[in-house]
Formats: C-alpha cells, sequence, structure tokens
C-alpha cells in the first residue's frame, strides 16, 4: 500500500501572457503499488505537469495526491526523478553524482560504500567512478543518472521522457536496461514518453490521455493482454515485437494517440 | 593527442611571435634609421638603458619598490572588491529585496570611468594608500558584483530541482549546486576585476602617487625623458598579462570539470 498513489481531481492552470491555460484537468487515477505506468498523449497535454506534480516541484491549482498515506506536499528523497536531459551535476564525478543523495540524507560512510558499489555493477560502470559527466557518452550519463535515483531506495520513481535523447540503438538498451535495474527494487514507476514502442515495452497499463487541457482518455492494461507467460519486458524488445499481440496493441494505442493529436 | 595539443600550442606561439616580432622590428628600423625623432618615439636601446637604469634605483626606489608599491594597492582594493562585490552579487540573486535596493544604484555608477573618481578619491582620502585603493576598488567591484549575480541566476533550474529531490536542504543545495554551477562566470568577472584593477591603478598613480609605475611614467613626462616612460610600461603590460595568465590557471584547476572531454 504504501507504494502506491492516488490522484483526486488534480488540476493545474498556468497563467502565461495568454491569459490562463489549463494543463490539467480534474485528473483522477490510481497507480497501484510497484506498478509500472506509462503515460502518452500529444505533446502539451499536460504530462510533465503531472509529473512535475507527483515530484512535489510545483503544487496542483486544485486536487490532492497521496502517495502512500502521505500527502505530496513537496520534494523529497522518497520520489526520484530522472529527466530527459539527465541533469546530472557536471561539477561531481560519476561516484559524487550517485552518492550525493547518501550522503545528504546522512547514510553512513561504510554503508554508502556498499551500495555505492553496488549500484556501480549494476549500471556497469566499473571503472569510470572518478570520470566527470561530459567524459561520457549519453547513454553512460543517463545510466548514471538512473543509479542516482535508484540508490536511495526510493518509493517511486519518476521518469520525464528518459530516453528520448538518445538514438535508436543506445534508447533499445537502454529500456531493457531499465527493466533489469527495475526489478531489482520494483519501485512504483511513473514513466513518460512520446514512444508507443516503449510504452508497450515497459508498461503494465499504459495512460493515454487527451489534447490540453490534459484528461484521461484511455487506460490499456498491457500486462493483462501479455497474458500467463509473464511480462514481454522480461525478453527483449525485439521479441516483444515479433509478438502478434503487440503489434495489434501498438496499432491500437497508436491511433488513439493520433486521434488527439489531429483533433482541433 | 598529447602530441597534437602541443603542436596547436606551438602554432599558437609562433603567431604570437610573429606579431610581437613584428611590431618590435617597425619600432626598431624607424628608429635606427633616423625617421622618427628619439624625442618622440625613443628606440629600442634607450629604452633598454632606461628599464636598467629604473631596475638599479630611479626615483627613490629600484624595480622592487615600484613593484610593490603599485602590487599592495591592487592587492588591498582587489581583495576588498571581492569581499563586497561577491556576496553582494550573490545576495543580489538570491534576495528580491537586495536587488531591488542595490541593482539601480549600480546601474547608475557603473558608465562612470573609474578614472573619473580619482580627484574625488584624492578629497576624500588624501594623496596616500587609501585613495588609490579605493579607486582600484572601484573598478574591481563592479564586474565581482555583476559575475557573481549572474553566475547564481545561471544556475540550472533542472539542476536545483534535482537537489531537492533527493532531499538536500536549502544551505546543501547553495554550496553543492550554485556555487559550484556559478563558479566559472564568477572566476571570469573576478578575473576581469583583476585587469580592470590594475589599469586602474596606473591612471591613479599618474595623476598622484611617490612610487608605483605609474609614477614612473609621469614622471619621465615631467622630466621629458620618453625613455622612462615607455619603459615603465613593460612592466605594467607583463605584470597585466602575468596576473590574466596566472588567473586563467587557476580556473582551469578550481573547475576541473569543464576540462575538455578525453576521447
Amino acid at each position: 500500500m504504501s507504494n502506491s498513489i492516488s490522484y483526486r481531481e488534480v488540476s493545474k492552470q498556468f497563467t502565461g501572457q495568454a491569459g490562463v491555460i489549463p494543463a490539467l484537468d480534474k485528473f483522477s487515477f490510481e497507480i497501484e503499488e510497484r506498478e509500472f505506468i506509462v503515460i502518452v498523449g500529444p505533446s502539451g497535454c499536460g504530462k510533465s505537469t503531472l509529473l512535475s506534480i507527483t515530484a512535489g516541484l510545483i503544487s496542483p491549482s486544485a486536487g490532492t495526491i497521496t502517495v502512500g498515506d502521505q500527502l505530496v506536499e513537496g520534494p523529497g528523497p522518497d520520489r526520484a526523478v530522472v529527466f530527459q536531459d539527465f541533469s546530472l551535476f557536471p561539477w561531481k564525478t560519476v561516484e559524487e553524482n550517485i552518492s550525493f543523495g547518501l550522503r545528504i540524507n546522512k547514510v553512513p560512510a561504510e554503508e554508502r560504500r556498499r551500495l555505492m558499489a553496488g549500484s556501480i555493477d549494476l549500471i556497469g560502470l566499473k571503472g569510470f567512478e572518478q570520470y566527470y559527466p561530459n567524459q561520457l557518452s549519453g547513454g553512460m550519463q543517463q545510466r548514471v543518472a538512473i543509479a542516482r535515483a535508484f540508490v536511495l531506495r526510493p518509493k517511486v520513481l519518476l521518469m520525464d521522457e528518459p530516453f528520448a535523447s538518445l538514438d535508436a540503438m543506445m534508447r533499445t538498451l537502454m529500456q531493457e536496461e531499465l527493466v533489469r535495474i527495475w526489478s531489482e527494487d520494483k519501485p512504483t514507476v511513473l514513466f513518460i514518453t512520446h514512444s508507443v514502442e516503449e510504452a508497450l515495452y515497459l508498461a503494465d497499463r499504459i495512460v493515454v490521455m487527451t489534447r490540453r487541457p490534459g484528461r484521461i482518455k484511455e487506460v490499456v492494461n498491457v500486462g493483462k493482454i501479455c497474458g500467463d507467460e509473464g511480462h514481454w519486458r522480461h525478453g527483449s524488445l525485439n521479441d516483444a515485437m515479433a509478438n502478434p499481440a503487440f503489434r495489434e496493441l501498438q496499432n491500437r494505442v497508436w491511433n488513439s494517440v493520433k486521434e488527439e493529436i489531429e483533433s482541433r | 593527442m598529447l602530441s597534437k595539443t602541443s603542436k596547436d600550442k606551438f602554432e599558437r606561439l609562433s603567431y604570437a611571435a610573429v606579431s610581437m616580432a613584428g611590431l618590435f622590428f617597425i619600432w626598431w628600423g624607424v628608429t635606427a634609421l633616423g625617421w622618427v625623432s628619439p624625442f618622440v618615439l625613443p628606440p629600442p636601446w634607450e629604452v633598454l638603458d632606461a628599464l636598467d637604469r629604473i631596475s638599479r634605483g630611479y626615483m627613490g626606489g629600484n624595480l622592487w619598490v615600484h613593484f610593490s608599491a603599485s602590487m599592495s594597492v591592487v592587492l588591498s582594493g582587489y581583495v576588498l572588491a571581492v569581499i563586497v562585490g561577491v556576496p553582494l552579487g550573490m545576495a543580489m540573486a538570491f534576495l528580491p529585496v537586495v536587488n531591488r535596493l542595490f541593482g539601480p544604484l549600480i546601474m547608475i555608477l557603473r558608465p562612470v570611468p573609474p578614472p573619473a573618481w580619482i580627484p574625488l578619491a584624492i578629497l576624500w582620502f588624501g594623496i596616500g594608500l587609501s585613495g588609490k585603493v579605493f579607486v582600484v576598488f572601484v573598478a574591481a567591484v563592479v564586474p565581482c558584483l555583476l559575475n557573481a549575480y549572474l553566475g547564481v541566476m545561471e544556475t540550472p533550474r533542472k539542476m536545483l530541482d534535482v537537489a531537492r529531490m533527493l532531499g538536500a536542504s536549502r544551505w546543501t543545495v547553495f554550496r553543492e549546486v550554485v556555487v559550484p554551477s556559478a563558479l566559472p562566470i564568477l572566476l571570469t568577472g573576478m578575473r576581469i576585476a583583476l585587469g580592470n584593477a590594475w589599469a586602474t591603478l596606473v591612471a591613479a598613480e599618474l595623476v598622484v602617487s611617490t612610487a608605483g609605475f605609474g609614477f614612473l611614467i609621469i614622471n619621465g613626462y615631467h622630466t621629458f625623458e620618453d625613455s622612462i616612460m615607455a619603459a615603465a610600461m613593460f612592466p605594467i603590460a607583463l605584470i597585466g598579462a602575468a596576473m590574466n595568465i596566472g588567473f586563467l590557471i587557476l580556473e582551469k584547476r578550481l573547475v576541473p570539470w569543464r576540462r575538455e572531454t578525453t576521447e
């Protein structure tokens, strides 16, 4: 129960020069504990707003969000964020970036070293501990960002198009890697993407959003469609894509998103 | 990789040598051939001779005396400017009240060239050390302040968000995110400030002083010794350039993450 997320009529308006722009309109949804939720929808449908509100970086205009039984009132280490541009601290080495959260949350040095070693191992960056982010490739940087988020054992992981700036090959590798890393601890995940394929591969459930102001258009239960043999994300992306059910669903979700992009 | 950078360095030095040697030969040529009167442009050998005279002791002191006279004023004014300018600039970035209070004042005072303060500084502080320290301070404080302000303002929003998400307190965010993020811009401001301080000091010494390189120039002017005037300009140039290069090395040291990517 403690890792579930519950949205109750969450609305958000931005006031700009063009007047009041509604970004989210009475968004209500329940995310279960350890669920991997992927949100897709046209640009400007309030996906990122929803993520920022969940992170506590901006507050909703109306409505409430609870993580477990805790009302979200600000940012905190129980929820970790991974952004598209990685947002590593350029002045900190790989090791310093990952251990930053542990250090400021007063994790003892001994424990910190142990967690660090495990974390570096998990993301396969042994030998790169003393490198600065600008000395690493995009894929490596994003792995560090993921490790920095995971090392605090957050209840909730918030990912805002984390692989969008990677090339296609690196993107596939990172998707498979994310499943592996996530399986270690299985935090609840809220993942935003523009890629239907990525959504289908990763999600337990996909939430399709409408055009602005963002509302839920439909919820696709991918886990249920995967069937008894288990979720296809535990195999390779290629194998998943070879599955007829995957392709059929891909069409369905894409058409649903397309409808929103084209509606005016 | 290494051979490439050293080759680069060699190439850059060669270009620099060409322009410097070129200027020197023109200078040497026009004076040696008598095209320009030595009273207008002193020939290189006379300047060398004047440098030698200064270094052995000229107008109450050798080169070291003039050097330390100039340097002590520059450093006092500069350090004061850093101590005042950097925290004030940061405070302006953090607290809108401070920005509203001091921002317009700085905008008004900034266009006044620092040497314009010299007469007032003499009135207020006399012809001793403190008048010149004040003028140097005025010249150095603005770049320190503006770049401290700019550096803090340019901290990427995402970095602050990430730090807060990881549970950082405001103080931790300041120390471990804002300061390192602002550091490159801040250091650039401090380097510009040092150059301004040095240039302004020489101007101040031209007006009032009893030792220092500016004093040497104005003394040469009063005694019609253009070779002394020219000779005193060499240490000014060299020291100014050395301070700049020293600061650039310091910047590289303090900002190691800005180093080129190693492939």
